[in-house]
């Protein structure tokens, strides 16, 4: 029998003045976190990307200056030392942690902010960025534009997302309310890759070419209001989590979704909006939720919908990330725009 | 971006009041683009990237030196060069701030990205554009003057450093006849306050006019830049519409949060966003004149940030008072915006400073009456809304907050347990040492009702009646009876078959002391008390029993001696009983005072002559059966124990002790199945309530520990945790059906 692992104590580091947006785990190493942060809450001015290292004690190892506040980060699963991130003027920039102060690439083809980027475990060389311009872009770190550009909705994407299964398969929602699946083997009319070439000064102002929106596999009003996050459960295929602005987390069955996952009687409790879900890469049952409310939640799911296991209530602002450790169970980090980042056992 | 979610919500229809209120905002913005921008194509809602189209000639020569610098100081940049599109930003700021439909995309994205294209070139910018504007400023007059069609790149106003008199002159006039446009603008309840404002501006102005000219010119930019005043004021509106969507939540967290505070802060416009940066009122002023418009791009940006939250609220009644609330406030801080604006630019449009400082100085002193009356009647609306709407909200959300308090669900179980026992334990005071069973079934029916027999306890018929009564029944006949010793007695004795000792003996304590002749009691008290280990309370107990039988003893028994004089009681009064019948009593009451010394040997003699005389009775079986079991013969126990629950299926204590000799003969699965037994028997006794709920108060916590020992040595790690829980259903689930011909 193995021992009980002691529980860590709850670790917590300060990055005074940088409110956090979002919190990736490195797939490589177990000790290296990325937060991106937004100086002035992400209303205005720079960001920040914080990488923290977790031993001895959790701490900021390194930070890249951006001129945009960033809204999420997603590490490389190709090379162990990249990572991407989202800013709110619209790029997406790679950085490699071995460098300093310049990002090694940087694409600029959203018309606005990006709001996620998540990277394909399955075709590992690619990955995606979902943006208030309602497209979703799919990228790779080797070509200087997006491979494919996919009009996804008619209003901002706040997050999309590979399946961890099904490659090319991908989920986004909006705050058109909907939750979307799209396989991109699927045929659909792009949007331009690169930006329409640059008109002459004076000319008919630049409009983009009106591109119908690409045809979902599946489409779903997931929510009442916006729909702010999802997350592919890591065990089971084809079952997601949606959280929104009416406060609900909602478990989906993609094979099925006229409703709710028969386990996904709502979860509800938080009291404000939920910013993040994000399934245990070790439990098919176990879901961490962030809100507005302040707190972080880790729910489990049955039959009989959810129970809520913990309610982390640290955080002395909105909570925006949430992420498992993907190499020690159970061990859940959470950033908020207090401007820390707490690490702790579930 | 969702205001929208706050104001569309899930349930606000289309007569929503801050809908209603946006509407305004766009009509207002509807005469600035005919003033500004009415050339531009279409609306500049479904174009991120809006750039003035068809400048006239002069116009776009100057807009193309101007931006060319920029762009060049910008780099390799790909997109065209944002031209300080303030169309689209005030478009935006209107959808942003107004129920845009979910389906056309809010715009504020667009304006979101601005403040870098603004702040990037910042340094050489200035120049640029202070360079530049002397001689654009007489054109873009001139076409003002004449509500030109043509769009003006950049409504700055700090750029009219040339103002053309009779252009202002016209201007401002036409300004105060028709109700300004930030009045009208904001839906203040008090249209007459508009009115007296205006009459205020009029006085301002005409002073102005007999005055110095700086000071016209600085009037004059004051009119030439309503728009960022508006800007500035729809950021602190936001801000306040945020704060007013989190004011009904009381939570200590939400009061001391830094971001509320920081948009309180903007709210009050205690801060103003410069550049890219947030700085406080008093530095703004010496900074450059572009906080005003900029904080109109921050607003529309941080709308996204606060969307999401805000849109949370999502009840439609909610946002409804958070509009009446949210145009209270901005209302207030206008005044102040105005002034703080115009003597921004004043400041460093100017050349003669000291011009310049007289006019700030005039015009800070109206801002402030302006803003004092203003401020009351602000926060008087402010509060009596926010009174309302927090009574109300409270109301609303009371029963989905409960659960946030850990401590009521437990105070309601306090509060259920103690009306349980009141209900249960009347007339009962002295023994609430015996707490009874919640809900027991019986207390309500007829069953338990019948007389009381009067047991022979010992005799196998009446052992057998009532042995076959549940523990609930014999609880629910000590509820109706509570002044009834065999009642007692006979739920101690059942107790004690059920193998709870502890209630056992509280059963039976509370026997002997209202009936303390009752032998039978005494008997089993020692027994109890022997089993738990607690000899002097045994030696009590017989000796109370040997005194009652009569027979002679010392007072009082020196604890060292006791055991001998005790023994030698009962042997005296098998001495002087009639030979021919054996007492069962006496040799029962002498194998248990050899038992608690663990002379077995002497014991078992005792219990077998005892059984010699009561055949049928199972707890003697099960006595012989423990005592054999208990000097290492399980083996031999078996049997006994067998014939034990042969007479008395229901006997937990004889499973239980069948489970122990087969886990200490090593047959540890078959050890298992009967300790299980043991446990579901014992759980049939409960209510079912208590089953459910808490198992742990009717099973034995000794057995399951047992049983935990028992399957770890089976290396069944799985069911060891069903044991810490005490999961009966889980465990048998996993421990799977035994073998039908196993013992």
């Amino acid at each position: 029998m193995q021992a009980a692992l002691p529980p860590p104590q709850l670790q917590v580091a300060r990055t005074p003045s940088w409110a956090h947006y979002s919190i990736k785990p490195s797939p490589f190493f177990d000790h290296a976190l990325a937060v991106a942060s937004s100086a002035n809450y992400g209303i205005i001015g720079n960001g920040r990307l914080h990488l923290l290292h977790t031993r001895p004690q959790l701490h900021v190892d390194k930070i890249f200056e951006t001129q945009d506040g960033l809204y999420d980060v997603a590490w490389s699963e190709l090379h162990e030392f990249q990572l991407a991130s989202a800013s709110g003027d619209g790029s997406v920039k790679l950085w490699d942690t071995n460098l300093k102060d310049l990002p090694i690439r940087a694409w600029h083809e959203h018309t606005r902010e990006t709001m996620s980027l998540d990277w394909s475990n399955l075709e590992k060389d690619r990955f995606l960025s979902s943006s208030w311009d309602g497209s979703i872009r799919v990228w790779t770190p080797d070509r200087p534009h997006s491979l494919t550009a996919l009009p996804a909705h008619a209003a901002c994407v706040y997050q999309a997302s590979w399946s961890p299964h099904t490659p090319a398969l991908l989920a986004s929602v909006s705050a058109d309310g909907t939750l979307k699946l799209f396989d991109l083997r699927s045929p659909f009319s792009a949007l331009p890759s690169t930006p329409a070439p640059p008109t002459p000064k004076n000319s008919a102002s630049w409009a983009p070419p009106p591109v119908p929106l690409a045809p979902p596999t599946m489409s779903v009003v997931a929510h009442a209001g916006e729909v702010l996050t999802l997350d592919w459960n890591k065990y089971r295929p084809m079952v997601l989590a949606t959280g929104g602005v009416d406060r609900a987390i909602k478990v989906w069955d993609a094979r099925n979704m006229s409703r709710p996952a028969e386990e996904g009687a709502p979860l509800l409790g938080h009291e404000y909006a939920v910013r993040r879900v994000a399934w245990s890469p070790h439990r098919a049952d176990l879901l961490a939720s962030a809100s507005y409310d302040m707190t972080a939640r880790v729910w489990q799911t049955g039959p009989n919908g959810g129970v809520l296991r913990m309610i982390h209530d640290q955080h002395t602002e909105f909570v925006a990330g949430c992420a498992w450790s993907l190499f020690e169970e159970g061990v859940l980090a959470t950033c908020a725009w207090d401007g820390r980042v707490h690490t702790f056992r579930v | 971006m969702s205001l929208q979610a706050l104001v569309n919500g899930a349930d606000c229809g289309p007569s929503n009041a801050l809908q209603g209120l946006s509407k305004q905002f766009e009509r207002d913005r509807g005469v600035q683009q005919d003033l500004f921008g009415s050339g531009r194509a279409g609306s500049s809602r479904d174009t991120f990237r809006t750039q003035p189209a068809a400048l006239s000639p002069e116009q776009a020569q100057e807009a193309a030196r101007f931006f060319d610098e920029r762009s060049a100081s910008r780099g390799a940049a790909h997109a065209p060069p944002q031209p300080f599109d303030v169309h689209a930003l005030r478009d935006a700021l209107a959808s942003a701030a107004g129920p845009a439909t979910l389906h056309s995309p809010p715009p504020a994205a667009a304006i979101r990205s601005q403040p870098l294209a603004i702040q990037a070139p910042s340094a050489n910018w200035a120049t640029d554009f202070l360079s530049a504007g002397p001689s654009a400023a007489p054109v873009r007059g001139a076409l003002r003057s004449e509500h030109q069609l043509q769009p003006q790149p950049q409504p700055f106003a700090g750029v009219s450093a040339v103002p053309q008199r009779p252009y202002i002159h016209s201007q401002f006039q036409q300004r105060v006849l028709s109700p300004p446009l930030q009045f009208a603008a904001r839906p203040g309840p008090d249209k007459g306050k508009a009115r007296a404002d205006a009459d205020l501006w009029e006085r301002e102005f005409q002073t102005l006019v007999n005055g110095q000219q700086p000071q016209q010119r600085s009037q004059a930019c004051e009119t030439f830049n309503p728009e960022g005043a508006v800007d500035a004021d729809d950021l602190s509106r936001t801000a306040g519409l945020l704060l007013d969507a989190v004011q009904g939540d009381a939570s200590e967290k939400f009061k001391k949060s830094e971001f509320l505070g920081f948009m309180r802060q903007l709210r009050d416009r205690e801060l103003v966003v410069d550049g890219d940066a947030v700085v406080e009122r008093s530095q703004a002023q010496a900074q450059t004149p572009s906080a005003g418009v900029i904080g109109g791009t921050t607003i529309a940006s941080h709308a996204h940030v606060m969307s999401e939250f805000a849109g949370a609220e999502g009840v439609g009644d909610a946002a409804w008072r958070t509009a009446t609330a949210g145009s209270a406030t901005p209302r207030f801080a206008a005044g102040t915006a105005a002034a703080s604006n115009s003597t921004t630019t004043t400041h460093t449009g100017l050349t003669d400073a000291r011009a310049a400082t007289e006019s700030e100085v005039r015009q800070e002193l109206q801002g402030e009456e302006q803003s004092e009356v203003d401020r009351y009647f602000a926060q008087e609306n402010a509060e009596y809304t926010r009174y309302w709407s927090d009574a109300a909200r409270e109301q609303a959300t009371a029963p989905q907050r409960s659960w946030r308090d850990p401590l009521s669900a437990q105070w309601d179980q306090l509060q259920h347990d103690w009306e349980m026992l009141e209900a249960t334990a009347t007339g009962i005071r002295p023994v609430s040492a015996y707490s009874f069973q919640a809900d027991n079934p019986y207390l309500h029916g007829e069953t338990s009702r019948a007389a009381t027999r009067h047991h022979e306890l010992h005799l196998p018929s009446d052992f057998q009646a009532a042995n076959y009564a549940s523990v609930l029944e014999k609880e629910a006949m000590v509820q109706r009876e509570p002044r009834n010793a065999e009642a007692w007695y006979e739920l101690g004795v059942r107790q004690q078959e059920s193998e709870r000792e502890h209630k056992a003996i509280q059963a039976l304590s509370r026997a002997v002391e209202i009936e303390p002749d009752l032998l039978p009691a005494w008997m089993a008290l020692a027994v109890s008390h022997s089993n738990e280990g607690r000899r002097d309370e045994a030696y009590n107990a017989i000796e109370e029993w040997v005194r009652r039988r009569g027979a002679p003893l010392v007072q009082p028994l020196k604890s060292e001696e006791r055991h001998e004089r005790l023994v030698d009681a009962l042997i005296g009064i098998v001495r002087t009983g009639p030979a021919d019948r054996v007492d069962a009593d006496v040799q029962i009451a002498l194998a248990v005072l050899f038992h608690t010394t663990e002379d077995y040997a002497k014991a078992l003699d005792c219990f077998k002559t005892a059984l010699a005389v009561r055949p049928e009775d199972a707890l003697l079986y099960n006595r012989v059966g423990a005592t054999l079991a208990n000097s290492g013969r399980s083996e031999e126990a078996l049997a006994y124990y067998d014939r034990a629950l042969q007479l008395a299926p229901a006997y937990v204590r004889a499973e239980f002790n069948t489970g122990i000799a087969m886990i200490n003969m090593g047959r540890l699965e078959d050890g298992a199945r009967h300790l299980l037994d043991a446990l579901a028997l014992q759980e049939t006794d409960g209510t079912r309530h208590d089953a459910l709920g808490e198992p742990a108060a009717v099973t034995s916590g000794q057995m399951w520990d047992l049983l935990k020992s028992c399957v770890i040595r089976m290396n069944r790690m799985d069911l060891a945790s069903f044991c810490d829980k005490h999961d009966l259903e889980g465990f048998r689930a996993s421990f799977g059906p035994g073998d039908p011909m196993s013992v």
